[in-house]
């Protein structure tokens, strides 16, 4: 995997004397590094050069609003019960899909560097929530960008992991497209830290999801991890649907399996190749090459282009059976899909509820 | 410094320099309401020009009062004369500003940004922040791309952008093909003159099918469907029905195939012109609705047989097995 592109810092003097900021400063030594209050913004639209420019500038700064949020979900899918906390906004990686590039708004990556004040807040959510199976959360840090492509200059999972070690009722979820584990190896996570992978055929993680690591890659570090004795997911997401898919994904999952034992597995999701149509004129330009904007997708009720129906179904039940067929017992679920479709794929739909947990499965 | 001062004459057209066309904005340039208005009432408003270093005078606003006098054959015509110290920058916002109030078309706003920034050398910024607002425009600058994309039209579909009234998001899509491309492209489109929306449609459809294909747009267009639809004797929203079918088809091969297949199996249900059935867009829904139009109860019986009657056949429940 490329590192970084990473080439500017800069910081907000509030943000200077933390401690998630020196790290990241000791680490990459060799960058420059500006102080301000305000780092330019564009007065007009953010243009492709913007984002193709907030994967080299990294703002650090304090983060101020409510920081445990629900997974916004979409209107009409089944939705997973899933909150997220966004310690960043950016990504290090590059995806032709990444939604990122239609709702950033700064030509920047922001780290947020007062980490004491996310975890003061989140404790305090945790503790006034009712204990029960329904009021377990479920918390990902990577709806906004790779839980792990920063951690080798933030540490931030030394931080997170052994902070939810000690949550009754909650689970951190660090999804990845990288293999940057290191740091997790030697920390004390008493089950309460899933290590959750998103994966692709490596066609398509050569073709769209530039930065990230090769399958093989991630599929070492996962079991490095499983090792290290995390939980683990894995996230069939976004599914794309090409000439040889059938092969190339029932190799991911004989890969997956010939290295991971199912036992480990908390839970694998799918979900197929989804954007809003205004991400499809970015992806055209960012990435002309692409073959994902190309595809047999049309518009879905919550405004989302999706593969054509009996495509989807098609794929999530091959899929399904093969991973059925090696890891009977691991929970899987579909992400972003209506009922009728949970109906053709697992013959039901979860629960009447459009929020369900993972237990409901 | 600017010493001289601005005179106002009659000149001859003969002192003009016809073939410099630096501050042209306006298109086309042939005005035939200006040309009869003018025949009958004259030139109303002087041409702004600016003495050039031979002492040629260079249009700085007026080409097409000059294209129209000159149609009508006068060979004088009242001009505003502006000194050879004029910087150009200041001549091209004279130019621009004469002709605001009657506000300018697609092509003229490209052709004022396109000669801002490559001819007086504005800067992109420059631009934005001035003449944007001052054309009515959001300023930013993938707007400002698309208008200056439009010079890469060929003339041809230049002039087909202006007569149809074209949205500058279909224009710049097309100015990104090659002159090939728009030439083929036009020799679709003039005949079956589409609205927006399916003009729209046609060209992302055309468009990403050459991507996936990694053919050009002219080879979709010279296929062997179009030719077939031209030569037919539909009439033109037909033929353009027809044409936008083709392209979808090319697009959507799976959607197409299966919206063939219902169509089949809803003919083998023979329903009468008064049941309708209507299924979820791209089947995403669980659900049918039957549409049943009647005058009296009578009717409304004959109805509910012949759907009970239907709801045994195996048609019907390959239809319900697509949902
Ligand atoms: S890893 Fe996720 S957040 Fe990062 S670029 Fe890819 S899709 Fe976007």
């Amino acid at each position: 995997m490329e590192k970084y592109q990473i080439s500017e810092i800069y910081v907000e003097p509030s943000a200077m004397e933390r401690e998630l900021t020196r790290r990241v400063l000791s680490s990459l030594p060799e960058l420059p590094v500006y102080e301000t209050d305000e780092a330019r913004t564009s007065p007009y639209e953010i243009t492709t050069e913007d984002i193709a420019s907030s994967k080299k500038r990294l703002y650090i700064r304090d983060y101020k609003g409510e920081p445990l949020k629900p997974c916004p979900g979409t209107q009409g899918r089944l939705c997973c019960n899933y909150f997220i906390v966004n310690l960043a906004v950016g990504c290090p990686l590059d995806c032709s899909y990444c939604i990122l590039q239609h709702y950033i708004n700064s030509p920047y990556l922001t780290l947020y560097a007062n980490i004491d004040y996310f975890l003061e807040k989140i404790d305090a959510r945790l503790e006034a929530a009712p204990t029960g199976r329904s009021a377990a959360f479920r918390i990902g840090t990577g709806e906004l960008t790779d839980s792990l492509a920063l951690d080798p200059i933030t540490g931030l999972s030394q931080v997170l992991v052994p902070f939810f070690a000690e949550k009754e009722n909650a689970t951190l979820e660090l999804k990845t497209k990288t293999a940057e584990v290191t740091n997790l190896l030697g920390l004390e996570h008493r089950g309460k830290t899933v290590v959750a992978w998103s994966l692709n055929p490596q066609p398509i993680i050569d073709s769209d999801e530039a930065y990230s690591a090769s399958l093989r890659e991630r599929l070492e570090a996962a079991l490095l991890c499983q090792e290290a004795g995390y939980r683990l997911a894995f996230h069939f997401d976004p599914i794309v649907n090409y000439r040889n898919w059938e092969q190339d994904y029932l190799e991911v999952v004989e890969e997956l399996f010939a290295r991971v034992k199912p036992e480990n597995i908390s839970w694998i999701s799918m979900g197929g190749l989804r954007f809003s149509p205004d991400l499809k004129p970015i992806m055209r330009e960012r990435f002309p090459e692409s073959h994902l904007p190309l595809g047999e997708l049309i518009p879905c009720e919550d405004g989302k282009l999706r593969y054509f129906k009996p495509i989807r179904v098609a794929i999530y039940r091959s899929l399904l059976s093969w991973i059925r067929g090696r890891a009977p017992g691991v929970p899987v679920y579909l992400c972003m899909e209506s009922a009728d479709v949970w109906r053709h794929v697992f013959g039901r739909a979860p629960s009447c509820d459009p929020k369900f947990t993972i237990d409901d499965l | 410094m600017m010493t001289e001062q601005k005179e106002y004459r009659e000149i001859s057209v003969d002192e003009i320099a016809g073939d410099d066309e630096t501050f042209l904005i306006s298109y086309p340039r042939l005005d035939e309401g200006l040309c009869r208005s003018l025949s009958r009432v004259g030139l109303l408003n002087p041409l702004l020009v600016r003495k050039r270093r031979d002492d040629r005078l260079q249009i700085i606003s007026g080409f097409r009062r000059l294209t129209a006098c000159l149609e009508n054959g006068m060979e004088k015509v009242p001009a505003l004369i502006y000194p050879k110290g004029m910087d150009s920058l200041n001549a091209f916002g004279l130019a621009v500003h004469d002709n605001l109030s009657r506000g300018y078309n697609l092509v003229e706003k490209s052709n004022i940004f396109h000669k801002l920034i490559n001819l007086i050398h504005a800067s992109h910024d420059e631009a934005i922040r001035d003449y944007m607002p001052l054309l009515g425009l959001n300023p930013g600058p993938s707007l400002l791309h698309d208008y200056l994309s439009l010079q890469n039209l060929t003339e041809d579909m230049r002039y087909y952008v202006h007569e149809t009234d074209m949205p500058l998001s279909c224009a710049s899509r097309i100015a990104s093909f090659n002159d090939r491309e728009q030439d083929t492209l036009l020799e679709f489109l003039r005949p079956l003159r589409p609205g927006l929306n399916r003009l729209r449609e046609m060209l992302a459809n055309a468009e990403e099918t050459a991507a996936r294909e990694g053919n050009d747009i002219a080879d979709i267009f010279s296929r062997k469907e179009f030719k077939v639809i031209s030569d037919s004797d539909a009439s033109r929203p037909r033929k353009l029905e027809m044409a936008r079918a083709a392209l979808k088809k090319m697009r959507f091969p799976e959607v197409s195939a299966t919206e063939s297949n219902i169509n089949e199996l809803t003919k083998a249900l023979k329903l009468p012109p008064d049941i309708t059935l209507r299924l979820p867009p791209y089947l995403e829904g669980d659900t049918i609705r039957a549409e049943l139009s009647f005058k009296s109860t009578d009717a409304l019986r004959r109805l509910a047989e012949k759907l009970m009657e239907v709801s045994d056949l195996e048609e019907l429940k390959k239809i319900c097995g697509l949902l």
